[in-house]
C-alpha cells in the first residue's frame, strides 16, 4: 500500500525565510559582480599617453595579458562568491539541518527505548509540521500505553474479591488489551 | 516569535550551529558549481569581446581615446549584467528546488506520522528527492518499524496470558511482565 500523497495545510517554511535566503543570495552575487567590476575597472583606466605607436602598443599588450587579467579576475569573483554561498548554505539551511538532527536523536532514543521528552525546535526553525506530527505520534502512543495499564490495574481492583473473578477480569483485560493493541500494524 | 513547538517561557539561545555535509554541503555545491560554470562562460565572453574591442582600438588607435576602459565599458557591462542575471536566476531556481525537496521528504515523513497515529506503522514513507532525505525517511521507517515490534510482540504476550490457563502463582509474575513491558511502550 502506498502512502497517500502529501497534503498538509501547514508550511513547512516561513515566507519571511525563504525571502531573506533569497535577498541573501542576490547580494552575494551582486557583491561579487561589483569587486569583479572593480577589478576591470582598475586594470582598464590606466590612460592611454603618447602617439599612435604608443597607444597601438599600449593597447596590444593590453591584449596579450587581457586571458591571465581574465582568469585572475573570474577566479577571485568565483572565490568571493563561493565563500559566500558556503557561508549562506551553513547559516540558512541549519535551520532545516538542525531540526532534522534534533528528530534524528530523539527517534534514536526512542528506538533504544531511552525516556524522551516531546521535540521542540528553536526559535526560527523551519520544517515545524514535522514536530508537531511526530509529537502527536508519540502522544497517542503514550495515551494508549496508559489506556492498556488502566485496563489492566482496573481488573487487578476485582482482585479484592474472590480469586475466581479476579482471574476472569485479568484475562478479559488482557485480551481487551491484546485487541486494542491490533490497530496497530 | 516563539516556535509552538517550544515549551511556554523557555526562549532557546542560538548557540549552536549544526553542520550536515550532506545537505548544506550538498546545496553549497551546487550553486557554487553553477558560479564557476558561470565565470568560465562570463571570462570566455569577455576574452573574445574586449579583446576584439582592443584589437579594433588599436587598429585606430589615432582617435583620442584616454583608458581602455572606455573602450570595453559597453562589452563589459553588458556581460557583467548577464552574469549576475544568469547566476543569480539560476540560483534561485536551484533554492526553489530544494525547497521543494525538502517540502517532498519532509512531507512524506509528516504523513507518516499522521499514519502512525492512525496505527499505520508499517507503510513505508518512501520519501524520494534528495539523499538526505531517503534517509531521515528511513530513520523514521525503522523507529516505526521499532514500535510496531514492541507492539506486536506484547500483543502476542497478552493474547496468550490471557489464553494461558495457567495456575495462578504463574500468571501473576507473566501479568506483572506484561505490565512492565507497557510501561516501557513510548517512555
Amino acid at each position: 500500500m502506498n502512502m497517500p500523497p502529501p497534503s498538509h495545510p501547514e508550511p513547512l517554511f516561513e515566507e519571511g525565510y525563504r525571502l531573506r535566503f533569497i535577498l541573501r543570495l542576490c547580494l552575494a552575487f551582486a557583491a561579487g559582480t561589483a569587486a569583479l567590476y572593480a577589478i576591470f575597472y582598475f586594470l582598464l583606466s590606466r590612460p592611454l599617453t603618447g602617439d599612435y605607436a604608443g597607444v597601438f602598443h599600449a593597447l596590444r599588450n593590453l591584449s596579450v595579458f587581457l586571458r591571465p587579467v581574465i582568469a585572475i579576475s573570474v577566479l577571485v569573483y568565483v572565490l568571493l562568491v563561493c565563500g559566500a554561498i558556503s557561508a549562506l548554505c551553513v547559516y540558512g539551511l541549519h535551520k532545516v539541518a538542525g531540526p532534522l538532527y534534533r528528530m534524528e536523536r530523539v527517534m534514536e532514543e526512542i528506538r533504544e527505548g531511552t525516556p524522551t521528552r516531546t521535540v521542540s525546535f528553536r526559535e526560527g526553525d523551519q520544517i515545524e509540521p514535522l514536530a508537531r506530527a511526530f509529537n502527536g505520534w508519540i502522544g497517542k502512543l503514550r495515551q494508549d500505553r496508559q489506556r492498556w495499564l488502566a485496563m489492566m490495574m482496573d481488573a487487578e481492583r476485582y482482585c479484592l474479591q474472590d480469586d475466581a473473578t479476579c482471574r476472569e477480569k485479568m484475562e478479559e483485560a488482557v485480551r481487551k488489551v491484546a485487541e486494542d493493541m491490533a490497530r496497530y500494524h | 516569535m516563539m516556535t509552538p513547538t517550544a515549551p511556554q517561557g523557555t526562549q532557546f539561545r542560538r548557540k549552536i550551529y549544526y553542520i550536515n555535509p550532506r545537505f548544506q554541503g550538498g546545496a553549497a555545491l551546487g550553486i557554487s558549481a553553477m558560479v564557476v560554470a558561470g565565470g568560465v562562460l562570463f571570462g570566455a565572453l569577455v576574452y573574445r569581446d574586449v579583446g576584439n574591442a582592443l584589437w579594433e582600438a588599436a587598429l585606430r588607435g589615432h582617435f583620442v581615446i584616454d583608458t581602455p576602459y572606455e573602450i570595453v565599458r559597453d562589452a563589459l557591462l553588458w556581460h557583467l549584467a548577464g552574469l549576475s542575471a544568469t547566476v543569480s536566476s539560476l540560483t534561485v531556481i536551484v533554492f526553489l528546488f530544494l525547497v521543494k525537496a525538502v517540502r517532498i521528504g519532509v512531507g512524506r515523513a509528516i504523513e507518516a506520522f499522521r499514519a502512525s497515529e492512525k496505527g499505520d506503522l508499517s507503510t513505508p514513507v518512501e520519501a524520494g528527492g534528495l539523499k538526505e532525505f531517503r534517509r531521515f525517511g528511513e530513520l523514521v521507517d525503522l523507529t516505526r518499524e521499532s514500535a510496531l515490534s514492541r507492539v506486536a510482540m506484547l500483543r502476542e504476550e497478552a493474547a496468550s496470558l490471557a489464553a494461558c490457563g495457567l495456575p495462578a502463582e504463574a500468571f501473576r509474575p507473566r501479568w506483572e511482565e506484561l505490565k512492565r513491558k507497557i510501561r516501557e511502550v513510548a517512555p
